[in-house]
Order: C-alpha cells, then sequence, then structure tokens
C-alpha cells in the first residue's frame, strides 16, 4: 500500500505549478466568456478549481485505510465513519455535554483500538475551562469497551508540548489511537498540521476533543458535534429506578474525499456487543420526560 | 594565603591587624572551609578527565594551604597521554589554563606523592619519583611531611629532629613508646611500605567512550555531532556484548574546569544508537539554556553506567494465522516513545492506570510510570455502575431526595440545577477500616442518577441519617458518559 508522505513527495512538489497553470487558464476563460455562456463555463472552472484544491490539501487523496470498527452496520450505512490517519474532531455543543462528547471519544478509541494493535495515547484534559471534569476513570473507560490496560496516559502542561509529544507518540509504530483534548483557543495550526501529517504516515486514529466555544480545527476530516440524550428504559424494570446505557445525539460531517453534509443521529452504547448502534426511537420516550418534567415542577 | 602574601612575611595564624599594618594593600576575604571543599570535589571530577579514580582530600581540621589536594589513580593511565613526565606537565599546565596553580607529584605510594606534592620544591613543575630513589627523596623532607597531627610535628621539632632523616635514625620502638603507633604508620606510609587505596567517589563505568577535543566546542550542534559519535561507539560496544542501556550519563568537560552533565535513564534495555541520539538530543535541546558552556568543552564521556541483557525478540514465522493485537501491557516501541518524551518534557509525561484491590472509588485506580506497570485484572463487574470521569475529590451538592434513603430529585452543582429523571441505586461503600491515615466519613451511598437532558452523574450521601450524622451530606464523585 502506498503510504506516507515520502512516497507522495513527488506528485505534491508538482502540484502547484499545476495548480497555477489551471487557475490562471480557468480565470481566463471566465473572463472571456463572461457575456456569453457564463454560469455553465463557470461551473466548469469551479469543479476543475476543486479537483485541484482537492490534490492539493491532500485530502483528495481516497480514504485507503479501514475505518474503525466502532459501530454497528446500521450506523456504518447511515454514512458514520472514522478514518484511520486522519483528524477527527469531536466537540461537545454544548459545556455540559463535555462528559458526553468525551464518552463518544472513548468509544471511538474503543474501536480504534480494535482495528489497530497496540496502545492509546491519551492526553489528559488540563484543568482548563471547558473539560474540567476530573480524570479518566479506568472502569468507565472498561465500560465503554476501552480496556485500561492498553490505556496510556499522556500529561503536557503546555499546548505547544502536548502537540509535540502527541505527534511524536502518533509517528510511533504500534499505537492504536491517539486521543487529545486540546483545550487552548490558539492551538498552534502547524502543530496541528504536523500532527495530522504523522497520523497520515503511520495510519493511526487521530482524535482531539475540542471546547464547545472553540474554532474548529482546520484539516478535521470528521467531525462529531456531540449532545447528551436521555437514555432508553431498561426492560422489565420501572423507568425511574435503572439508567440505561448512555444515548448521544451526534451531528456528523464528513469532509475531504468522502465529504457529506451533516447529519443528526440518536446513537447508544450498546453494552452487551460494545458497539455503537442507533437509537430506537421509542413510544414512550417523550411520555417519560414529561413525566418527569411534570414531576419536578410539581 | 598566597606565595606573594608569604614572601611579604605574612603566616597564617597571625592577627588580621598585625598582617594590615605590615603589608598595607593586603586583599583578604572570609575563609569558607564548605566552599572550599566543594570547589576542590568539582576539580576533582573534572581531573576524571586523567583517570577515572580521582579524589579530592581535605585536611582534617580544615587547615590552611597544604592539606587540600587530589588524589589521581594513574595506574594504567599514563601512557595514554605520552608516558608520566608528559602527564605531569600537562596536568599542571591545564589547571594552570583554569587559574590554579598545582604542584604535582608522581610517585609509588599515596602519602608519599603527598609529601613530595607538599613540601619538595620540584613539585612546581611536575616531580616524577620512581620506587628505587624514593627513601632518599622523602628523607630529605622537613618532618611535616610525614603529616602526623600538629601536636606530634611540634615535639618532634622541638627534639631538634628537623628532618625525615633524622626521624628515621631514631630507634622504632623509642618512637612508637613516645608518640604512639600512629607515627610509625606514618613513617611506612611515606616510604611506599604500606598500601593505601585511592577512593574515587563513584565507580567507573564499564562501558564508557570518551572524546578529548583539539579545540573546544562551544555550540549546541557541535555537542550534538560530538555525542552522536559517542553514542554509535557505546552502541556498538553495548551490542558486541550483547548487553542494552538502562541509563546513559553524558558527562562534558568545560575548559573552566567545570563538569557539566546529566544522567537519562531508559524505560527498557537498549544498544540502539539512533535511539541514544534522539534521547540525548532532546535532554540536550531542553537544557540548552542552562547547559552554559562557558569557554567550550574540550572533552566529553558518554558511559552505561547500567546495562542489562537485552530482551531478544523472537520473530513470528507464521504470518496468516498471526493474532491481531498482542498480549495487553507489552507494547513494542513504546519503551522508545517513553524515552523521548520523558528525556524531553519530564519522566512524568507518560503513564498507565492499573487497577488497585480496593472498593473505594479513589483508590481503586493508581498511576504508574510506564516502566512500573504490573498486570492487573480490572474487575468488570462493577465497570458499567462507574462514571467515566472521577473528580479528583467529590464536591459538595445541594440536594433534595423525597425521601431520606432515596435518591435526589433535584441537586445544584456548579450553579446549574439538575432535575433528576432516573436513579440506579443505592451502591452501598463502606469506609475501609483497616485504614486509619486520611478515611473521611462514614458510609456512602452512591447512586447513578441522570437528568431531563440525558447527562449522567454519580453522586453519593455521606453517612446515614439516624447513625452518622443528622443531616447527611451529598457529594458529586464522577461524571458521564
Amino acid at each position: 500500500m502506498p503510504a506516507g508522505p515520502t512516497h507522495h513527495s513527488p506528485e505534491r512538489a508538482e502540484c502547484p505549478a499545476q495548480a497555477r497553470r489551471d487557475g490562471r487558464a480557468g480565470q481566463d476563460t471566465y473572463h472571456g466568456r463572461d457575456g456569453g455562456a457564463g454560469p455553465q463555463a463557470r461551473d466548469v472552472t469551479l469543479r476543475e478549481l476543486r479537483t485541484v484544491i482537492a490534490r492539493l490539501e491532500s485530502a483528495g487523496r481516497p480514504c485507503a485505510r479501514a475505518p474503525a470498527e466502532f459501530a454497528t452496520a446500521q450506523v456504518s450505512a447511515a454514512g458514520l465513519f472514522l478514518p484511520a490517519g486522519a483528524l477527527a474532531e469531536v466537540r461537545p455543543a454544548t459545556y455540559p455535554d463535555g462528559p458526553a462528547a468525551l464518552g463518544l471519544m472513548v468509544a471511538l478509541a474503543a474501536g480504534a483500538a480494535r482495528t489497530r494493535p497496540g496502545p492509546v495515547i491519551w492526553r489528559d484534559p488540563p484543568r482548563a475551562a471547558g473539560f474540567d471534569w476530573g480524570t479518566l476513570y479506568g472502569p468507565g473507560a472498561q465500560a465503554l469497551g476501552l480496556d485500561p490496560e492498553r490505556l496510556i496516559l499522556l500529561a503536557a502542561r503546555r499546548e505547544a508540548d502536548a502537540l509535540w509529544a502527541l505527534e511524536e507518540a502518533a509517528r510511533a509504530p504500534g499505537v492504536a489511537a491517539v486521543c487529545a483534548v486540546l483545550t487552548g483557543s490558539d492551538a498552534p495550526l502547524a502543530g496541528v498540521r504536523r500532527l495530522q501529517l504523522a497520523a497520515e504516515s503511520t495510519g493511526v486514529f487521530l482524535l482531539t476533543a475540542r471546547p464547545a466555544d472553540a474554532p474548529a480545527l482546520p484539516g478535521a476530516r470528521t467531525r462529531w458535534t456531540v449532545a447528551s440524550a436521555p437514555s432508553a428504559p431498561v426492560v422489565g424494570v420501572k423507568p425511574a429506578a435503572a439508567v440505561g446505557d448512555p444515548v448521544w445525539r451526534v451531528t456528523f460531517e464528513a469532509k475531504g474525499a468522502a465529504a457529506r453534509p451533516a447529519i443528526t443521529l440518536d446513537l447508544e452504547w450498546n453494552h452487551a456487543t460494545h458497539r455503537v448502534c442507533l437509537a430506537a426511537p421509542l413510544a414512550d420516550r417523550p411520555l417519560q420526560t414529561g413525566h418527569g418534567a411534570a414531576r419536578a415542577q410539581a | 594565603m598566597d606565595a606573594r602574601a608569604a614572601a611579604a612575611g605574612l603566616a597564617p595564624g597571625r592577627l588580621l591587624a598585625d598582617a594590615r599594618a605590615a603589608c598595607p594593600h593586603l586583599r583578604t576575604g572570609q575563609a569558607d572551609p564548605a566552599a572550599d571543599a566543594a570547589a576542590l570535589e568539582r576539580l576533582a571530577r573534572w581531573c576524571a578527565r586523567w583517570t577515572p579514580h580521582a579524589a579530592a582530600s581535605s585536611p582534617p581540621d580544615g587547615g590552611h594551604g597544604e592539606g587540600h589536594g587530589i588524589y589521581l589513580d594513574l595506574t594504567g593511565a599514563d601512557h595514554l597521554f605520552g608516558g608520566e613526565e608528559a602527564l605531569a606537565r600537562d596536568i599542571i599546565q591545564r589547571l594552570f589554563g583554569v587559574g590554579v596553580s598545582a604542584r604535582v607529584a608522581i610517585a609509588p605510594a599515596k602519602a608519599a606523592a603527598r609529601a613530595l606534592a607538599c613540601f619538595d620544591p620540584r613539585a612546581a613543575c611536575g616531580l616524577v619519583q620512581q620506587a628505587e630513589g624514593l627513601a632518599d627523596a622523602i628523607a630529605a623532607l622537613p618532618v611535616e611531611a610525614l603529616g602526623a597531627d600538629s601536636a606530634t610535628t611540634a615535639d618532634l621539632r622541638a627534639l631538634g629532629l628537623q628532618r625525615i632523616a633524622a626521624v628515621l635514625h631514631q630507634p622504632r620502638a623509642g618512637l612508637v613508646r613516645r608518640f604512639g603507633k600512629p607515627i610509625a604508620d606514618r613513617l611506612d606510609a611515606v616510604l611506599g611500605r604500606s598500601h593505601a587505596p585511592i577512593r574515587a567517589a563513584p565507580a567507573p563505568a564499564l562501558y564508557a567512550e570518551q572524546q578529548n577535543l583539539a579545540e573546544p566546542i562551544l555550540t549546541l550542534d557541535a555537542v550534538c555531532a560530538l555525542t552522536q559519535a559517542l553514542a554509535r561507539k557505546l552502541a556498538a560496544r553495548l551490542e558486541a556484548a550483547g548487553l542494552g542501556a538502562r541509563q546513559l550519563d553524558l558527562s562534558l568537560y568545560g575548559v573552566d574546569g567545570e563538569m557539566r552533565g546529566f544522567c537519562i535513564r531508559l524505560a527498557e534495555a537498549s544498544a540502539d544508537a539512533a535511539h541514544f541520539q534522539r534521547v540525548l538530543n532532546h535532554r540536550l535541546e531542553a537544557l540548552a539554556e542552562h547547559l552554559d558552556p562557558g569557554f567550550g568543552f574540550d572533552a566529553a564521556t558518554l558511559s552505561a553506567p547500567v546495562a542489562e541483557p537485552t530482551r531478544m525478540v523472537a520473530l513470528r514465522l507464521a504470518l496468516d494465522d498471526a493474532p491481531p493485537h498482542e498480549e495487553a501491557g507489552d507494547f513494542k516501541g513504546l519503551g522508545a516513545l517513553a524515552d523521548r518524551l520523558a528525556a524531553r518534557l519530564g519522566e512524568q509525561t507518560l503513564s498507565c492506570v492499573q487497577a488497585l484491590h480496593s472498593h473505594l472509588p479513589e483508590r481503586a485506580q493508581t498511576r504508574r510510570t510506564t516502566t512500573a506497570r504490573t498486570r492487573a485484572r480490572w474487575p468488570a463487574a462493577l465497570a458499567r455502575r462507574r462514571p467515566l470521569f472521577l473528580l479528583a475529590a467529590p464536591e459538595p451538592i445541594d440536594a433534595l431526595a423525597e425521601v431520606p434513603d432515596g435518591p435526589p430529585r433535584q441537586f445544584r452543582w456548579r450553579r446549574a440545577l439538575h432535575r433528576i429523571v432516573r436513579a440506579e441505586g443505592p451502591e452501598r461503600i463502606a469506609p475501609e477500616w483497616w485504614r486509619t491515615e486520611g478515611q473521611s466519613d462514614g458510609t456512602r451511598d452512591y447512586w447513578r442518577v441522570e437528568d431531563d437532558s440525558g447527562r449522567r452523574f454519580w453522586v453519593f450521601r455521606a453517612g446515614l441519617y439516624g447513625r452518622d450524622a443528622l443531616r447527611p451530606q451529598w457529594f458529586l464523585h464522577g461524571v458521564g458518559p
């Protein structure tokens, strides 16, 4: 399998020249036919330019690496996937959804760890605004399918140090996934880009979590915006007396070659299969929440 | 007190006022024996460039002048520097370069060398005394050269014994009766009849590579290039012996007489030159500001004081039925990564979580460094009932419960109100009675709760109604997922 930046460097070196050539040609065409058959020619030019840019960004390369087995076939059919060697960004919809977002990230990392051997590097959230929920707890990770024995925690106070360390981890052979909580709103873009290239070269799964109000990381191939949702009732138990498997309301968006518009789904962690599945829309769900709200008001 | 002060007629023990009167432009300072000893110790370590056995020696009474010195065990080291005469000259020149006027004597015995260096005028330009003429050379020295205590020396002088030759002419039995056994021991020591070893502080590493430079180097790049060459040589020697280094010591000898260096511990025994080089480079870069080269370094030693047999990894020949995962907890390549990160960011950078046998949630997990990890089984039964994130310390919440023993109906945490829709519990966790220190309040009843928007919390009530406290307090201990 042709992998790694070294292999692709000749192709990349040619690209800018070609882009300039194409770009100039496109501009000429556009100005020349401005008055005449405009829209059609413009569409053609735009399409050409888009292919060139996609090739330049190297995101246009088809994703040759297997996606993580984090979910059931049903979820994959709905279009959700987590590619290896690409940056995935997980973010809570609002600040209190932080634990839910990190919960999904652990579930995704567990899927990555099933796909690739080796440890999962987890950068602990520093005590900063956005992720002050304490430390990752082994049994909790185990409940989401991630074996705590494969968990390696990385502590780096400064964001630049953390990015360097994560890049080293992503370049190291035999690492399953690199997960990082990047809280700094001014995450050095060059560092993120280097991290991404490192992940591309080894095919490691790269997951980052961002605070709800932080700007999006450029170059993320998949974006997961997570909010908590009420869990399904447990069969055979009085609804108020049991807490079901966690449910996340996920807005998924893919960029690059496999780009697709955002979709919103309710995903449920299935403890029996250790997979994420689609939460079944249940008949009594609205009734139950209404019931709870009414009692709370009373 | 230097030579010019002595020439002006000053001597230790005089009053400062008298000395000032005799010599008005006298410069004086406070005596600091501890700093003197420390400086001598540093100089002795720097002298390890000539031989690994270098030991500083201070007079026991912290006195002046002759007592301070450095012993070098040159056995087998002199030929590396072109013979003993050349070595003595080299020592004097290099020490003169760092501002120390040294008197050097090379002799077959430690005490003899000390006596000659302190009291033979030829020592100022390097004296090499072979075994045959030793007795005559020693005999010509004053009795102070014996190194006996000051009372004995004064008594010998009072008896009219000015030189060691005179002492040697006395009957030995009488001397011992008069002055005790130490005088005989000192005589034997200076004449080389008894042997005392030189005790250098650190034992020399078996695997060490040294590079002496013609010109001092100043830049970080040059130091990195030098360490690269040393790392290659050291790795080749270790590999030939089937060993790997667990620790690397780098010593850089400065032109100014200071030795700088650091030690790096490695996660697993390694004999990989590239890995050594990466780790050393990271540490050198991290230390860049603190590694003041002064006037440059003109020698460097890279040693592996701790070396272990490397683990041989058998190649897996069956390709088709290779298991998809290797044994958990035994990651290939993680040691190299841990070393690189530790060299730049500190040894606590990478850690792993390990299960402990305890029911108390905060004690059920601990953090270990990746090298200290041991296999531990994580109990799967309780995992579903545990939170994803555990707060460092439980945070008090304002909770309202319908019944005293029931779950909270709503609570306020970090200024946000959460209405509880579903609750599971209680899970009663009692304190560990066999532990007395750091034990918090009594029994805890834990509840997993979910609020109306699906957020999950792990809360507990500390204490029981009617037994521990009048009104038990609620705490939040974990969140998620």
